[in-house]
């Protein structure tokens, strides 16, 4: 009789059973109830009930206040990203480059709120934007949203940043700076590319979650700011129509999908594996 | 690979065993001699323990007399939910199929709204109380005794009057049969009117306060800074003072009120001038509310009115080819723009500290922000109105679903009918309990200093009288007068705000109407106009532009990989960085 084998793949099948359960299992829902129809009432949401169609998919493309939501959020996660890098990376850079003594504190201290609930925090911002005057008017809405979700994505940008910026190795500044370039040049043409995967975690980290996070949106837009994550949640709650509710979960991964693919693309020419991606 | 393969299912059945036996665990639990009950309920929507308040925990009382009763040690599995829809989804998620083809449910008693108890009627979603009925024709519960007997005629009434099909079944029967009333209220608006008269340049201010207290009272202070209509978040110099709800069905009945203001005050004129019945009255203002995409007139041919009386309707809502959810979604459009925002929990916290001026409300939260306002040291003074061209009544009620153990829910339900534990709830949430028997009627009165004697009224100054005799329909005769009506005295201060909103006059509730369940193909078109609303305006060609620019540059860097590949590179000339001696070390 054989010895009962364990070879070190096994550890692997907890994990593997845990995405074919958690991960695989739910997204085939998602496509099943996307590309389903129920007729008739009452809505039973019994399987043997459902019937294949396109509707869902030709509903949403169909208004174009969907459209709208989808530029809202986009918009909405690309000028929250572009403003947590400017914010971030001077901060990572400085800390990075720093020998004071206190660095590691200050870190802390920037990557600090990301331990308090988030909602206490967005309540928190609220309360200082009502106090500077930031309701005076439905319009700024939009801003004090912005404002919102730099806050709260902005941690999620310093460290990924901090952790490759702090790998960098000064030789190769020195030797930057030996071949005579400017310390101008010199960041922008070797500690940016260098840093590379670090903006494309943090990317990753803030474009991706923002686009549906309509808790801050909610809350901090006065309901003036509507994103694709909410229009999800009212099709699953007021409507009960779960299919139509999972077909814009789909465009929405598909359009992530396709940012995520954007991303890496640029990013892959430039990217020298010096440093590695943290996430 | 063969075994890594029958290794991996080996374990997902493993897994699979496991979560099955955790899921049997809980139904397991009856045989071991406990009973439970499953009780499914709005979140801080039941009264607990608190001293200061002398509200005591209703769930632990229940389950001290219900083991008593059965014999049996009975335990509570109570769980709470944020919004009635989520409750539905919720439902709809845990439910079973039986035997007999019919769904079952994970919850012996569930408190949901009327639209969507009339919904979950309609889906054969519900059992029905164990009943009879009285000579009267009146709905009589086996097993409720306290409901019986301590409920307010004007409720009774109410789910006595409204029927429902069943429509899998094909039955139709009363609301009463599956329903019991646990709260109930109106719709309107909690306003500061102090603020408001401040901000309008049009109101006087000074004939509102005297001696910086406000002077006017009840209908006399709506008017005055023109409160009480539909229109009131609309108004251009009350811009950013008000908020609305952020749910769909709510905010649509505050916009078909405003749309249709003109036309609802005909209707009132109609009904007070007696040319309609109060009943016909009330189901043409359903139909009104509940409209969506259907015109109007087809709707009123199905409440079975006389011809006369439908032209005269005819008259009011000449026919158009715009539908109601269309003129809404204009009006809503108009009005993102006037006011503070759309909020769910955040306009009673908001109205307390005065941040806003105007809150649409349901009359529970109303009583609740008014009274959070009273205690604040510089809170301001709020009243609470229901606008002039009617508006939405509401209440929550017990259904059992299909599958429940009804014997203990309904020993439940008329458990908690009891007057103590109404009160006891009544002071714990804020809203207001249907059950009206004396000890109801004596906390309303020393609650609000009122008094049903006309001579110590007078004496105090209590001099405005309410006829509660529509509500209190079951108090001794002690407090009633000779040709039994029930009049209260009270003071002036108290009409517009908690005792009125908590207990509206008999003029308020008779322009109330139901919310009533829409059919999917309305939810459709609703939900469309909400998100169009929602999520405002972006131009057209901004939305083509977009698209257009990204597509050109990726079709760029395509061509240019592809170029790439095959060889063609376009050369850029070397940069010159200049001479080596420009380093600052060599130097």
């Amino acid at each position: 009789m054989k010895a009962l084998k364990f070879s070190r793949k096994n550890l692997g099948i907890p994990y593997a059973a845990f995405i074919a359960i958690f991960v695989v299992l739910p997204l085939l829902l998602i496509v099943l109830y996307a590309f389903t129809v129920e007729r008739g009432e009452p809505t039973t949401n019994d399987i043997t009930k459902f019937s294949f169609s396109f509707e869902n998919f030709v509903y949403f493309f169909g208004s174009s206040a969907n459209i709208r939501a989808i530029y809202v959020s986009f918009g909405l996660a690309i000028i929250t990203t572009v403003l947590c890098l400017l914010i971030a990376y001077p901060v990572a850079y400085i800390l990075a480059r720093s020998k004071m003594k206190w660095k590691n504190v200050v870190l802390m201290l920037f990557v600090l709120p990301m331990w308090i609930n988030f909602v206490l925090r967005t309540a928190a911002m609220k309360e200082l934007l009502f106090k500077i005057g930031m309701y005076k008017s439905s319009k700024l809405s939009m801003v004090n949203t912005v404002i919102g979700m730099v806050y709260d994505y902005l941690p999620f940008t310093i460290l990924p940043l901090y952790t490759v910026l702090i790998k960098l190795d000064k030789s190769i500044l020195e030797a930057s700076a030996d071949l005579g370039a400017t310390s101008a040049e010199t960041f922008f043409k070797v500690v940016i590319p260098l840093s590379a995967p670090g903006i494309v975690s943090a990317i990753t980290m803030v474009l991706l979650p923002t686009t549906t996070s309509y808790v801050i949106s909610d809350t901090l837009g006065n309901g003036n700011v509507t994103i694709i994550g909410k229009l999800i949640e009212d099709q699953f709650s007021t409507m009960f129509d779960w299919h139509a509710g999972s077909a814009i979960a789909m465009i929405l991964l598909v359009l992530i999908f396709l940012t995520m693919f954007i991303t890496r693309k640029f990013s892959d020419e430039e990217v020298n594996t010096r440093g590695g991606g943290l996430w | 690979m063969k075994t890594n393969v029958k290794r991996l299912i080996a374990s997902l059945f493993a897994i699979v065993l496991c979560f099955s036996s955790l899921a049997s665990c809980g139904e397991n639990a009856e045989d071991s001699g406990v009973l439970e009950l499953n009780v499914y309920n709005a979140e801080e929507y039941i009264s607990e323990f608190d001293a200061e308040w002398e509200t005591f925990d209703i769930i632990k009382k229940f389950e001290e007399a219900a083991t008593e009763k059965f014999g049996k040690k009975v335990k509570v599995n109570y769980s709470t939910f944020g919004t009635i829809e989520n409750m539905y989804n919720e439902l709809q998620l845990t439910k079973k199929k039986g035997k007999n083809g019919e769904y079952t449910y994970a919850y012996d008693l569930v408190c949901p709204s009327d639209y969507m108890i009339q919904r979950m009627i309609n889906e054969n979603m519900l059992e029905t109380y164990d009943v009879a009925e009285n000579q009267d024709g009146e709905i009589v519960y086996d097993k409720v005794d306290n409901y019986n007997e301590y409920a307010s005629g004007f409720i009774k009434d109410l789910f006595n009057s409204k029927e429902e099909e069943n429509y899998v079944t094909g039955s139709v029967k009363k609301w009463a049969e599956y329903a019991v009333c646990y709260m109930w209220g109106t719709m309107g608006f909690i306003y500061n009117p102090v603020k408001l008269a401040e901000t309008n340049a049009d109101i006087d201010i000074n004939g509102l306060l005297k001696d910086g207290e406000i002077a006017l009272t009840g209908n006399e202070l709506e008017e005055y800074v023109k409160a009480n209509t539909w229109s009131l978040p609309w108004q251009a110099y009350y811009k950013n003072l008000g908020t609305i709800k952020d749910s769909i069905r709510d905010t649509y009945a505050l916009a078909v009120g405003k749309v249709y203001g003109e036309k609802l005050l005909e209707l009132r004129r109609l009904w007070e001038s007696g040319e309609l019945t109060h009943d016909e009255y009330q189901k043409i203002i359903i139909k009104v509310f509940n409209n969506v995409n259907t015109p109007l007139s087809e709707e009123f041919a199905t409440l079975g009115l006389p011809t006369d009386k439908l032209t005269l309707l005819a008259k009011i809502f000449p026919d158009t080819e715009t539908k109601t959810v269309d003129i809404v979604s204009e009006s809503l459009k108009d009005l993102k723009y006037n006011v503070y925002g759309f909020e769910v929990d955040s306009g009673k916290k908001d109205m307390a500290a005065g941040k806003i001026a105007i809150n649409f409300a349901w009359s529970g939260d109303a009583a609740y922000t008014l009274d959070t306002a009273d205690e604040y040291s510089d809170g301001a003074q709020l009243y609470y109105a229901v606008p002039k061209e009617g508006s939405n009544i509401w209440f929550d009620a017990w259904v059992m679903p299909k599958g429940a153990n009804k014997e203990l829910a309904q020993f439940f339900v008329n458990f908690i009918s009891d007057p103590e534990c109404a009160i006891s709830n009544m002071d714990y949430i804020g809203y207001v309990s249907p059950i009206s028997g004396d000890e109801v009627f004596e906390r309303l009165l020393d609650t609000y200093e009122l008094t049903t004697d006309p001579a110590e009224a007078e004496e105090n100054g209590l001099t405005y009288a309410i006829d509660y005799s529509y509500y209190f329909t079951n108090i001794s005769d002690d407090y009633k007068t000779e040709d039994g009506k029930v009049i209260v005295y009270s003071a002036p201060e108290n009409i517009g705000r908690q005792l009125t909103t908590q207990y509206p006059e008999k003029s308020t509730v008779d322009r109330c109407a139901l919310m009533t369940t829409l059919s999917k193909g309305e939810l459709k078109d609703l939900n469309k106009m909400w998100s169009d609303v929602k999520v405002g305006d972006i131009s057209t060609a901004f939305l083509i532009t977009v698209p257009v620019i990204i597509g050109v540059v990726l079709l760029f860097f395509a061509v240019y990989s592809i170029l790439k590949k095959r060889g063609i590179t376009f050369k850029r000339k070397p940069k010159v960085y200049g001479q080596l001696i420009k380093s600052e070390r060599i130097r």
